[in-house]
This record gives C-alpha cells, structure tokens and sequence, in this order.
C-alpha cells in the first residue's frame, strides 16, 4: 500500500514539474527581483550606514534580545491559533477521500505535507531574517556575512516555532481559547524583559539573531528546543483531524487562487471560512419588523448584516483600529513611513466593516435584477458600516493619544473622517468587482499584455486610496493647530463626498464609457 | 452466542457551533443487513455518514466500524465510503483513479475488477480520460467505481442516484445486490422509494433525530420526505 502511494506522488511530482509554465514562472522570479531588490535598497537607504556609537551597540545588545524574543513568543502564539482554527497543513480535497479514508498509516501520509509547509514558511523566514541581517551589519559591528547568517538562522527558528506549534496545538486538539490563555502570560513576561531587563522565555532564541557579532553558547539551548519542537510536530502529524483537513482542501486551493489573481476581497473571505467564521445564528440586536420605502429596507438590510458580525470579528476590527491608531501615533511622533502602516490597516478594517456591501457585490444576479441603480443600492448599503465606523475610529484616536498624548485632540476629531475614508479603499476594492452578469465590459481597451500590469494597479490602488487620507497625520504634524486640524478634516469630508459620488454614478459613467469604446471600434 | 455487528453507535451527536446537526443517537446495524437511512434535507444523513466514515469528528458519544472506532486504520479497512460530491485528482486518469484507490486498500488484482466496473458503467471508452473534467453523472459513475474496486465489509453510500442516468441507476443497484448477496452491509442514504424498498431496514432521520427504525413496509412516501 505504500508502494502505492510512493509511485503515485512520484508520478504526479513528475506531471507538475512537466506542466509547469516555465516563462511564468520566470517572469514571476524576475518580478519579484526588481519589487525585493527596490524595497531591499530603499530599506537599505532609511537604516543609513553610519556605524552605531559604543552605546547605542551596547543598547542593541542588551536590549535585542529580549525584542527580538518577542517575535519568538508571538511566532508561538500564532501558531498555536493557526492550529486551533485547523492549520498548518492542507492537503487536496481528493487526498483526504482517497488517501485519508485509505487503511494507510496517516503519519505517513501528512508528515510529508506538514515538511512541504515547514519547508516553505522557513524558507520565506530565512529570506527575511538574512535580509535583516545583511541591512543589520551596515551598522553594527561585525561582517556582513555573519550577520546575514545569524538573521537567516533567527528566521529558520522563528518559521519552524510558527509552523510547530500549530501542528502541536492543532494534533492535540487545544481548545480554540488556548492560545490566548497562554498568551497572556507570555506576551506578558516577555514584554516585562524588555522594559525590566529580565530573562523573557524568547530571549535565548531572540539572541541567536546577534550571532553576527556576538556567540553566546546558551544560546543553542533556544535552538533545541525549537530542534525538539520541529520532531514532536512530525511525531504528531497523524493525529492531523481529518474533519480540519477535508474543511480547508478546498479553501485552501480557492485561497492561493485569489492570491495569484490579487484578489485581497475574496482573501479575506477565504480566511473567515478558514477560521470557521460563522455570522452570528442569534443577531447582536434585532430590529422590530418594519413597513416603508425600498430605501429604507437596504438600510436595514445593512443593519441586520452588521447585527450577526462574531464576536471574534468585532474584536479583530477594534484590535487592528488599535494598530492603526499606533501606527498613526508613531507617524505623528516622525516616522513618515508609518502612515502607510496605517492606512493599510484602515483599509483592512474597512473590508469587515462594508460586509453588507460585500455580500451584495458577492450575489450580483440579484444585484442587477433589482429595479434599482446599483450605485443607489450600495450607497445605502454603507449606512450601517460608516455608523459603526465612528465608535472602532475612536478605539484608534485613543491608541494614538496613548502613543503621541500631544496629538490628542487632533487623533480624537480626525479619527472618523480618518476612518471612513480609510473605508473608502475597502469600497472601491469591492465595487470595482460588481460586474453586470450580463456584460463582458471588464478591462475594456486593455491589451491583454497589460492584464498583470492592471491586476497589479487594481489590488495596490484601493489601499493607495485608503492610504490617502493618513496624509492627514503629516500635514498636521508639520502644522499643528486647530486650524490645520479643521483644514484635515474638511478635505476628509470631500474626500468622502467624492468617492461616495463615484460609488454611486459609476455604474452610469461605465455604461457611457462603452458606449463610447464601442463608438471608437472600427 | 452475539450477533457481530458492522456498525454501532452510542450517544453519538455531532453539533456545528450552536447548530445540533445530530442528536446522539444509538444505532446498531448487524453484519450483512441492508439498512436505508432516510429523512428531509438537514434531517442529519449526510453528518451520521461523515461520522461513520471518519470525515467528521463527534461533538458527542461514538461510532464503531467493524467493531473498530471509526475512522481508525482498521475501520477505514472496513468501511467504503462513495461520498454525495465526488472528488477527483485533477491530474489522474479513471484507470489511474481506480488503479491508485485498488492499490492502497491492498488489492493487487485490481485490473479485471477496474475494467468490469468501467464497462457496467460505460467508461471503457474514457477510462484514459480525466474524471475531473467529466460531467456530473460521469464523476458519479466513475466515483461509483471506486467505491467498487477496493475491498470492503461496509459501504456506506450518500445519495448515490444525482447525476446518474437509468443504465448507470440499474447498474448500481445490481452492484447493491452483488455486495448484499456476497454478505455486506450497506447503508445507503437516499430519497428513491425503490432502494428503499428494497432494503432490509429503514431508519429515518428527522431533526437529527431517528424518528423511524424498522421495516420498510410502511408509508415510504412520508419517511423518505420526513413526513
């Protein structure tokens, strides 16, 4: 039997490997060359390479490895979430009937996969902890070299803790609360090293990352323990819960489909069904029925949508308000850079937030068999969401006051309009996919040697236009008055007003732009 | 002196969340009966049958297979499972399909038994073909197919007639009779009267629940639609 299984995965590697489109995935290794390369010498430019004084290296060490601990403690939170909601590993739909139902032993079969992923999440790991070693020794003492090697191996453990710890959790069926249970205490600890100078429990891992200059033997006691984590996950890879397996085969195959095709809505949904995101069966509130207008029936409908968002959901939202809010706080205090963070973040908030807009553009045959304009339709389909915006924006407002307290007030009367046109990203991101059934209109006068060109455009422009309105943090950094903070928040409202314009004649001004295309065709 | 028996379960239930898709239930089926599991849609069929083949883990009790814990090395042994959506490698022909899922379960001799298989269904034409790109009633002959060639004790079937036209629907229930009459048990969730008819037993499931467990003769029409 395991024959079987030996010579049919033989085979099949060998049918992939003579399928595989070897120009694309050239191209794809070129593309990503010239965005990793630019983004390697643009970090290279911020970093700088003056070597750091005797006592910023002397902080860096006392310090590193207690930070750098942290992204151990989380690497291990994460994954024992990931494993709890049933990750690491996928496998096809067609293996867990065939080969999980099979009288085969299932170590067998899932360590394979489970060293596939750990293989691919280290790696991607060694990359980025390599690359933070080489930027690394621009300023620290030692060779470049050393330090891109102590980064990679950093990276290696981070990736094998990550991935281990989800097999672990998810083979010993912890409950989902787990994770945050021992959170708690970790982050904690690890969190109280870096400010009281303490041992935190990533530290010896969190050091192996100074390895570039500095070798510290008890280090290695970190690098067991990761060693002896990586061999119990493999011991325990038949106890992979087949019902988790069969769950995300299918999701999983959709979820890097909508990757390729940069699809972040469809990612996103993708996720929530991962994690077993259920709407609510019982409504937070539920509104008395209610006779009147169409109008008011679509706003309703949203209200009813946002009723049944998880609890989980809501918490998400508010954390990463919190983030944005941080990052605003951090931007505000002179890293320009973090505005991007933050608009990211907003954008990524914005997309649980318009669910009931989604939902609408997931279902377009009743869309556009409505006796309505579509664009009427969405545009009271974001009356709930942007009421429900204005408490999560506050959530952030008060990260950024806790981070930047000067910038208080401004953070508390910017935060809303911040945050609606931060959604306004999310709603362009969703309503550029509302296609009529009926019409063949999308991509209209694109050649199809652009089409990656404007794949890419369409999945960076939504979040550029989230992005837009963090602008607001710098101009009143560089200006900050009541004044300037009323100028911000105007220039938020017509932002606003502008793209709620477009939401609602796009679809008018589409029909009018083929017209014409199909005027200008010979 | 006991009788053996194929399936059993005690206390078993199966929740989604706040959602109680099966109730716990206990049910015995004797080495060899042919039991019809009936009921309306969301009635729980298809979540006992998961349970049983060991896609789904219990909320509640559990399941035995040939008196081994379903879902276990030895139940999977035991048990052949033709689900109601049938699932294919994109990349393996029908021949490859049923060569691959002979070979796993042990059998050496696939060949005669995979060739007898596809010409009952009509398959030997597109059994170099990939199932993946069939239609529906193709995918659920070829998947009938492979529910066929392994060995096994117990079959459960999920609704095993969608797709199928009346040369594939006589074919299959001539395997049924093959596999009865050989001393298998088989446990086929389904809404055609005739295979209900033709059983030994019926169970009908209602709200998770068994509502019906006896002959079937008695008013097919309002079991089978959970009247």
């Amino acid at each position: 039997m395991a024959t079987a299984l030996t010579a049919l995965r033989r085979t099949r590697r060998a049918r992939r490997l003579g399928d595989t489109e070897w120009f694309d995935l050239a191209y794809h290794v070129y593309l990503a060359g010239i965005f990793g390369g630019s983004a390697i010498i643009i970090a290279s430019d911020y970093i700088g390479d003056a070597p750091l004084g005797e006592a910023a290296v002397a902080d860096a060490f006392a310090h590193g490895p207690a930070v750098l601990g942290l992204l151990a403690v989380l690497a291990l939170i994460g994954g024992m979430r990931s494993g709890c909601e049933g990750g690491p590993v996928s496998v096809e739909a067609a293996d867990v009937v065939h080969l999980l139902l099979a009288p085969i032993s299932r170590s067998r079969v899932l360590r394979q996969p489970l060293l596939q992923r750990m293989r691919a999440v280290m790696f991607g790991a060694v990359l980025a902890g390599g690359v933070a070693g080489l930027l690394a020794a621009q300023r620290l003492p030692g060779t470049a070299p050393s330090w891109t090697m102590s980064g990679a191996a950093f990276g290696a453990c981070i990736g094998a803790i990550f991935v281990s710890s989800a097999a672990i959790a998810h083979s010993s069926r912890l409950p989902g609360w787990a994770p945050g249970l021992v959170a708690i205490p970790l982050v904690g600890w690890q969190v109280w090293a870096i400010i009281g100078g303490i041992v935190g429990p990533g530290d010896s891992v969190g050091s192996l990352a100074l390895w570039g200059f500095r070798q510290q033997p008890r280090d290695l006691l970190g690098v067991a323990l990761v060693v002896a984590m990586i061999a119990l996950a493999l011991a325990l890879a038949g106890r992979l819960r087949v019902e988790h397996l069969a769950r995300r085969g299918d999701l999983v195959s959709q979820l890097r489909f909508a990757v390729t095709m940069q699809d972040l809505r469809t990612v996103v949904l993708l996720r929530r069904q991962l994690r077993e995101e259920q709407p609510r069966s019982r409504p937070w509130l539920r509104l008395p029925p209610r006779n009147g207008g169409a109008g008011t029936a679509v706003v309703r409908r949203s209200v009813h949508g946002l009723t049944r968002i998880p609890a989980a959901r809501f918490g998400r939202m508010v954390l990463v308000a919190a983030g944005a809010g941080v990052s605003a706080g951090v931007a505000a205090r002179g890293s320009t850079a973090a505005v991007i963070a933050c608009g990211i973040l907003v954008f990524v908030v914005g997309l649980d937030l318009i669910e009931p807009l989604s939902q609408e553009v997931d279902h377009p045959d009743r869309t556009f068999a409505l006796p309505q304009q579509p664009g009427w339709l969405h545009e009271r389909l974001l009356v709930g969401p942007v009421v429900l915006a204005a408490p999560i924006a506050l959530v952030g407002a008060a990260a950024c006051a806790a981070i930047d307290p000067p910038a208080a007030p401004a953070a508390f009367v910017l935060a809303i309009p911040m945050m609606w046109a931060g959604m306004s990203g999310a709603v362009l991101n969703t309503v550029r996919d509302d296609q009529d059934p009926g019409s063949g209109g999308d991509g209209l006068l694109v050649p199809p040697e652009f089409a990656g060109f404007r794949d890419l455009m369409r999945t960076l422009l939504p979040v550029v236009a989230s992005t837009i309105g963090t602008l607001a943090i710098l101009a009143v950094r560089a200006q900050p008055d009541a004044g300037m903070v009323a100028r911000c928040a105007f220039g938020l409202g017509l932002y606003v007003a502008l793209v709620r314009w477009w939401v609602v004649h796009r679809v008018d001004l589409r029909q009018r732009w083929e017209t014409f295309a199909a005027g200008a065709r010979p | 002196m006991t009788e053996q028996l194929a399936i059993e379960t005690k206390g078993l239930g199966r929740d989604y969340g706040d959602v109680t898709a099966l109730h716990p239930i206990e049910l015995t089926v004797p080495t060899g009966q042919r039991l019809a599991l009936v009921g309306h849609n969301g009635s729980g069929k298809t979540t006992l049958i998961r349970l049983l083949s060991g896609l789904l883990d219990p909320s509640a009790g559990a399941a035995k297979v040939g008196g081994h814990t379903a879902g276990s090395l030895e139940a999977r042994a035991t048990l052949s499972y033709l689900a109601d959506q049938p699932i294919f490698y994109d990349d393996l022909s029908v021949l490859e399909h049923l060569e691959y899922v002979a070979r796993l379960h042990g059998r050496d001799d696939w060949s005669d038994a995979a060739n007898d298989l596809l010409e009952r269904f009509g398959l030997t034409d597109r059994a170099g073909h990939l199932p993946s790109t069939f239609s529906r009633g193709l995918k659920q002959k070829a998947a009938i197919c492979l529910a066929f060639v392994r060995p096994f004790d117990v079959l459960v079937v999920d609704e095993p007639f969608v797709g199928l036209d009346s040369s594939g629907r006589d074919e299959l229930l001539a395997l049924f009779d093959d596999a009865h009459e050989l001393g298998k048990t088989l446990l086929v969730a389904t809404h055609e009267l005739t295979t209900v008819a033709a059983s030994d037993r019926v169970v009908a499931l209602r709200d998770g629940q068994i509502a019906y467990d006896g002959s079937p003769d008695t008013d097919l029409g309002a079991l089978v639609e959970g009247g």
